[in-house]
């Protein structure tokens, strides 16, 4: 460049004239991978062959080796001559030798055994680094290697494996290093020293033993402690959980003022065990399944033996195991991947927080179904009526259980039709109500500048944000949130002539009824219907309102929960034994829910209160 | 169930929701409600003066609606009928009628005269027009006058108070609620009279009694507009029963054969009967009235004619004894009983008498005459007319005092000498 | 076979007799019941219920012996070619009861809820419907009637209660209407009405056993018969039989007329929602009866593919006949005729041929 003056000057200003891109970093794009970087090149032809030729090659020796070791026992128990002895050792030194050809190939072949399948091996530090390869150390800060010295005879290195956070620190100090560096001096010599340190160096309520990563890995993520010894292909997984945990609360959402006060909690175990407590029997059966394959949570089902239909069970478990995904997250989910009906919103299972709502299903023939990480339990199969059941139902007098459950079920049916009806009415039917009162309606709107169908959905929409809003804000706030709101919205709207009155008061009574529901996904379908509902009375008046009935009524018929008739004991008809909409007394629910088919159908004798029939006996009879 | 599967339920409902105009939806403020319709006699030749009397919802819409303010305006429309005078109503009203709030359906007394075929045949059939609207005929007036003078300071709704009138009408007995239903099918069948209630416009200068009393009665019997009244006010007055033969309009019943109609038809259920005092005839008797046991009828059939026994037992409560006599005794109960029997019975003979001239089954005697026929085609062809007019009735009421109100003896004033 | 539905039991047998049965009683025929008999309008269906009962009871005896539904026995009693024809004669009569009970719903809901819809719509949805209920199958359909069974019954009861004011019992006479001897032979006549009844004996695999078919009917139709010559009963009473023969509607009409206080009255918008419930229901059981036998008959796999054809003949047939009139004339025809033929001839020909075939195999054994 030439520098003068001049052309500088001519430069500056050329510089301040003409735009300049600010200097700016590059924005953040996240880039697709490059799908053909991710796709293998398939493997030639002949390079399959030449592996599968050395595979068998590989098998051949495991096969020959193997007999080779059968015959050795079988000579050493019978106390062979040495002339066979002999021929014995010559075998073995053709086997070393052929195991040294074998090397390459067994060591391109344990290559292609992705990691985490791979069994341990006798040299710690290939462990180590299979194990910081699997964990991303030292990106990944969780996992703690801790090393340490088995002071045996003679003395072996040894590795701890567990997960920061999940770990009781006390534990692991106390329960294992101190034992293990102070104590395995007596007691591990020999061989074995896996099954000894087992025996007697670990004061662990829980120890088992592992020869996979993938073990290792699960057992670890569960806030257990692995040990590696050196020389050792077997890994001991102790247990050193500590991992914080909520207690057991108060139920949350299910309220009941006489049931139990108990709620389930986040942990698998903690909440398998409440159940256990309502129910001491050895009938109780828990099994484990795991679900997801990329990670996998333990996924429990609880029933008990000698009632829940056999079928039943293996239907479920059936279900469960055949569910193909990579994670997931909690029992709703789980639900969902269940569920006979996915497509309609009626919730087919009964989302429970009380162990004691939880333990009554068990006993009358049905599957809980309960993954860990969730506080709630669902219990399967359901039908219609259990949606209109309360834990304090069954605490009442039967009159007064009855009236909660006829005040619920108008509930039910208000929260759908209605808005619907009043539209349909207003609109169509203007001849069905007194002149009175369709003239006072006629009046309170004569200021709206809505048509009645906005002036509802108008409503219904501020309605749920309400309710949306008192459901996000934090605590105390939600409920003040939810009066402030519809007080002063309904008040102003109505002085401001955006709504009427009666739709205000209509509006209100859909949603008190909407709270009338007593399971949330139950009120949310019931919510969904509404807005059918209002659609169909929109266009067809009460015939739409009719057609939307016919359809709703069909479509239970219809529906099915694992097998079960969802309207079941009322269509088809079976015997309802006093629990369906309506309950009978306690004592003359002689039998399980029929459409059931539990094992054993009958709960208690026609004659339950035996003492009814038998005269009292007199005390202190002289 | 994808999301894109679901576009086109949601479009439809979409669409649904766009169209339901079209499918006949009003909003209320579409909506003009119309609440009782009048029907005159038209001064042109061949129409009817149809008077739509219609709700003003905004006044009764708001909680503070005074009293007195306007709550129905009233349209009068010439037509050559019903459905003439609604296009017609639509021409100056922008909202739309709706009919099927109609209370009342007022006639005017020369339409009456004329005849109601064409007015009731369509209302029977059109689906706006209920059954159970009550039917009305204005004696000597127009129901323009009536709907337009109508101004009940109690209800809100003009309506309103006819509808209340029509259903405390068992109260006194002096006029009959009749609805359209009972109206169309005594037109139909052919063989009874249908009747209307008879209502007229007061002018508060009338004395105007309708009738010579009979050596018993002790009070007036009267036709609308001849209650002598004072001040001003509603003007309405809701007294008697028109009767039609066909469809035509015969001759009105005055209160007392209303009630004697009332009593006959076992529709009686609370009034105050007065009679001549039957031992001191300056002074009168009052009687808390009720139907005791429902009117029996027995007819016979002999010789192509037939003869009706009707019995009828009515009780009561004396209510006031001016002359001081002691009726609750045993034997005067029974002059006193006797006495209220006979006025009941010469009533009920004269109304008797009365639809005979018109040939007008107004109690529905027809009914208990059915069993003699076998078929119905042989009930259908007799002439109801002819055999009405022949019949003989012999109409036996008794009249039975259960209680004496509060008191159990009656003792005379004590004039002091 | 898909199509095989699932086992039904006395309730949903029931539900299923009645709502094949009753949802004439919402149209027109109580009134030419009226017209046949006058004041004894009540009894002919009563006569018609009987029987139609009898007649079924009587086929059912006679081919309890046999397996399967009404297709394999008259294939076993008749041959094939017969019993295509039987088949044929079957199709026939559900689907023009389809075609004539979507028309007159379709009129009646222009004639009373909702004036101002295009007919073509009312229409179009009221098949849509019915064709989503027998697509979901006869067992819902079933249970959705025994579901609904209660509420019709109820609401119709409480009708005729509320206007006993009303109530003459004079208007019942004279007691002969138009001769007995005529009012029987209308009865008679008119057991043409109840023939989807043998949609029981259509489906009868479908049920748990013989003897639920014959409770179902038994109950289904004595419900439905008793209820619809009550409510006949109560018109006459009501209306008085010249002013009650001018109706189209006599049940809608009933409902308008209740007015027992200021408040208690205006209460048919509400019944408009338990006849459509139950025009829709009855559509659909003839709906899914007439793909049944489509199915039978040319042996296909499924019948939920055909239903949406059917449903779209039903209804371009069903726009067909210009005016009410001429369909509720039409209406009564059919009942007159094909379906009177319907009830008596194929049965008495199945009844007689099966009871040869017995008496032939007790020759046999002897």
């Amino acid at each position: 460049m030439i520098s003068n003056p001049v052309l500088k000057v001519l430069q500056s200003i050329l510089r301040l004239i003409t735009y300049q891109p600010p200097q700016q970093p590059e924005p953040f794009v996240l880039e697709e991978e490059d799908p053909v970087k991710k796709t293998k090149p398939a493997p030639a032809q002949q390079e399959l062959q030449q592996q599968l030729l050395h595979t068998q090659q590989l098998l051949d020796y495991a096969r020959q080796l193997a007999a080779y070791i059968e015959e050795l026992i079988a000579g050493i128990r019978r106390n062979m001559p040495a002339a066979e002895l002999s021929e014995l050792t010559a075998k073995y030194d053709c086997f070393k030798q052929r195991q040294l050809e074998l090397e390459p190939l067994l060591s391109a072949y344990d290559e292609h055994v992705p990691n985490p399948e791979k069994l341990f091996s006798t040299s710690l530090e290939q462990n180590m680094k299979i194990i910081k390869k699997l964990y991303n150390i030292p990106t990944n800060k969780d996992p703690v290697l801790r090393e340490f010295e088995l002071p045996a005879e003679p003395s072996r290195q040894a590795l701890l494996v567990y997960l920061d956070g999940l770990v009781d620190a006390q534990k692991i100090n106390l329960a294992v290093l101190q034992p293990l560096m102070l104590l395995s001096r007596n007691c591990a010599n020999g061989n074995d020293i896996i099954s000894a340190v087992m025996s007697a160096c670990l004061p662990s309520n829980q120890v088992k033993e592992v020869y996979q990563f993938n073990d290792l890995i699960a057992a670890v993520a569960g806030g257990d402690t692995a040990l590696i010894v050196d020389g050792s292909t077997t890994t001991l997984i102790i247990d050193t959980k500590g991992f914080p945990q909520r207690g057991i609360e108060r139920p949350q959402i299910e309220q009941a003022i006489r049931g139990s006060q108990a709620a389930f909690s986040e942990r698998l175990r903690s909440n398998t065990a409440q159940i256990r407590l309502m129910l001491p029997s050895a009938d109780l059966v828990t099994e484990i399944i795991p679900v997801g394959n990329q990670v996998s949570t333990n996924c429990a089902i609880m029933y008990m033996q000698s009632i829940a239909s056999p079928q039943l069970v293996a239907e479920i478990k059936r279900r469960i195991k055949l569910i193909d995904t990579d994670y997931i997250l909690n029992t709703s989910l789980l639900d969902q991947f269940l569920e006979d009906q996915p497509w309609l919103p009626v919730p087919q299972s009964l989302a429970t927080e009380r162990p004691d709502r939880a333990a009554a299903n068990l006993m009358e023939g049905r599957v809980a179904i309960m993954l860990d990480g969730t506080p709630f339990v669902h219990i399967v199969p359901v039908t219609l009526h259990t949606f209109f059941q309360t834990v304090d139902d069954y605490s009442l007098s039967v009159p007064a259980a009855n009236f909660m459950r006829f005040l619920r079920i108008m509930g039910a049916i208000l929260t759908m039709i209605l808005p619907a009806a009043y539209l349909a009415i207003s609109y169509f039917h203007q001849e069905a109500l007194p002149t009175e009162l369709v003239l006072a309606i006629a009046g309170a709107r004569e200021k709206v500048p809505f048509p009645a169908l906005i002036e509802i959905l108008l409503m219904e929409f501020s309605f749920e944000l309400i309710r949306e809003a008192g459901v996000r804000v934090p605590g105390v706030l939600g409920s003040t949130i939810g009066i402030v709101g519809a007080i002063i919205l309904g008040q102003a709207a109505v002085a401001a002539n955006i709504v009427s009155p009666i739709m205000v008061v209509i509006i209100s009574i859909t949603g008190l009824a909407s709270f009338t529901v007593a399971d949330y996904g139950f009120s949310f379908a019931l919510r969904l219907a509404r807005f059918v509902f209002l659609f169909l009375a929109a266009t067809f008046g009460l015939v739409g309102i009719a057609i939307g009935l016919l359809i709703m009524v069909e479509l239970l018929c219809y529906m099915k929960s694992f097998g079960v008739p969802f309207l079941a004991p009322t269509a088809p008809k079976t015997s309802s034994a006093g629990h369906a909409l309506l309950r009978s007394s306690v004592f003359a629910q002689g039998q399980r829910p029929d459409e059931l088919n539990a094992r054993n159908n009958r709960r208690q004798p026609p004659v339950s209160r035996q003492w009814a029939y038998k005269k009292p006996r007199k005390e202190n009879n002289p | 169930m994808s999301l894109k599967s679901k576009f086109p339920i949601i479009g439809v409902m979409v669409m649904a929701m766009l169209v339901s105009g079209c499918n006949g939806a009003r909003e209320t403020d579409q909506v003009a409600y119309i609440l009782a319709l009048g029907l005159d006699k038209s001064a042109i030749e061949g129409k009817v003066l149809v008077t739509y009397q219609i709700a003003i919802p905004r006044s009764l819409g708001e909680a503070g609606s005074k009293i007195g303010e306007q709550t129905s305006v009233n349209v009068s429309i010439e037509a050559a009928n019903l459905a003439e005078a609604r296009n017609l109503l639509n021409t100056r009203m922008a909202r739309l009628p709706n009919l099927s709030h109609i209370k009342a359906i007022i006639i005017g007394d020369e339409l009456a005269k004329k005849g109601l075929v064409e007015v009731v045949g369509p209302i029977v059939r059109f689906r706006e027009f209920r059954e159970t609207m009550y039917i009305l005929v204005v004696k000597d007036d127009s129901a323009y006058n009536l709907l337009n003078k109508l101004k009940p300071r109690l209800e809100f709704l003009p309506t309103r108070y006819i509808e209340t009138m029509m259903l405390t009408a068992r109260e006194s007995g002096y006029f009959r609620p009749t609805q359209i239903h009972d109206f169309y099918q005594r037109m139909k069948t052919g063989c009874m009279s249908p009747y209307a209630a008879l209502v007229g416009l007061n002018s508060f200068d009338r004395y105007q009694p309708s009738a010579q009393k009979s050596p018993r009665e002790k009070v007036d019997e009267y036709l609308p507009g001849g209650v002598p009244r004072k001040g001003v006010g509603n003007p309405a007055e809701f007294l008697g029963t028109a009767v039609f033969q066909g469809n035509k309009l015969v001759g009105y019943l005055t209160n007392e054969e209303t009630r004697i109609l009332s009593i006959l038809q076992g529709d009686f259920q609370n009034a105050y009967l007065v009679v001549q005092d039957p031992l001191k005839p300056d002074k009168a008797v009052n009687l808390n009235a009720r139907i005791g046991s429902p009117p029996k009828i027995k007819a016979r059939l002999a010789n192509g004619k037939l003869s009706f026994d009707v019995s009828v037992l009515i009780e009561g409560e004396v209510t006031a004894i001016p002359s001081g006599i002691n009726y609750e005794s045993e034997q005067n109960r029974k002059i006193l009983e006797h006495a209220f029997a006979q006025l009941l019975q010469d009533q009920a003979n004269s109304f008797i008498e009365k639809t005979k001239t018109w040939g007008a089954d107004v109690v529905g005697f027809n009914y208990y005459a059915r069993p003699f026929f076998p078929t119905y085609d042989d009930f259908m062809k007799a002439d109801w007319r002819q055999l009405y007019r022949n019949a003989d009735y012999k109409v036996n009421i008794s009249v039975k005092i259960r209680r004496t109100a509060l008191m159990w003896r009656t003792t005379p004033v004590r004039q002091l000498k | 076979m898909s199509y095989r539905p699932g086992q039904m039991g006395i309730a949903e047998g029931t539900a299923l007799a009645f709502i094949l049965t009753f949802p004439r009683v919402f149209l027109t025929t109580p009134v030419s019941h009226l017209d046949n008999s006058a004041t004894l309008g009540w009894l002919s269906p009563l006569l018609a219920g009987i029987t139609a009962l009898g007649i079924f009871l009587l086929l059912h005896q006679a081919t309890s012996g046999f397996s399967g539904d009404i297709i394999n026995i008259s294939q076993q009693l008749l041959g094939k070619p017969a019993s295509w024809l039987i088949v044929f004669y079957g199709i026939f009569l559900f689907m023009s009861n389809v075609v004539l009970l979507l028309r007159q719903f379709a009129e009646n809901t222009l004639l009373t809820a909702l004036p101002s819809v295009e007919f073509a719509i009312v229409t179009l949805l009221y098949a849509a419907i019915a064709a989503i209920s027998a697509y979901l199958g006869i067992e819902v359909i079933a249970r959705a009637s025994y579901l609904i069974l209660p509420l019709i019954i109820v609401a119709i009861l409480l009708v005729l209660l509320l206007l006993y004011p009303y109530y003459q019992f004079y208007n019942l006479l004279p007691w002969q209407g138009n001769g007995i001897s005529k009012t029987i032979s209308a009865g008679f006549g008119s057991a043409g009405l109840e023939f989807a009844l043998f949609g029981l004996l259509v489906l009868r695999p479908a049920f748990q056993n013989n003897r639920t078919v014959r409770t179902s009917a038994v109950y289904g139709l004595g419900a439905s018969t008793v209820i619809v010559s009550i409510s006949i009963l109560v018109f006459i009473m009501v209306f008085g039989v010249a002013v009650g023969r001018e109706k189209v509607l006599p049940f809608f009409e009933m409902s308008r007329l209740v007015y027992l206080s200021r408040y208690l009255q205006r209460i048919e918008a509400l019944f408009i929602i338990i006849w459509v419930v139950a025009g829709i229901l009855g559509i659909s059981a003839n709906l899914y009866l007439t793909a049944y036998l489509f199915s039978r008959l040319f042996k296909l796999p499924s019948l939920r593919p055909i239903i949406p054809l059917l449903a779209i003949t039903a209804v371009e047939l069903a726009m067909i006949p210009s005016d009410v009139a001429s369909v509720i004339e039409l209406d009564r025809y059919m009942v007159t005729t094909y379906y009177r033929w319907g009830i008596y001839i194929i049965p008495a020909i199945l009844i007689t041929t099966a009871w040869f075939k017995k008496k032939k195999k007790v020759d046999a054994c002897r």
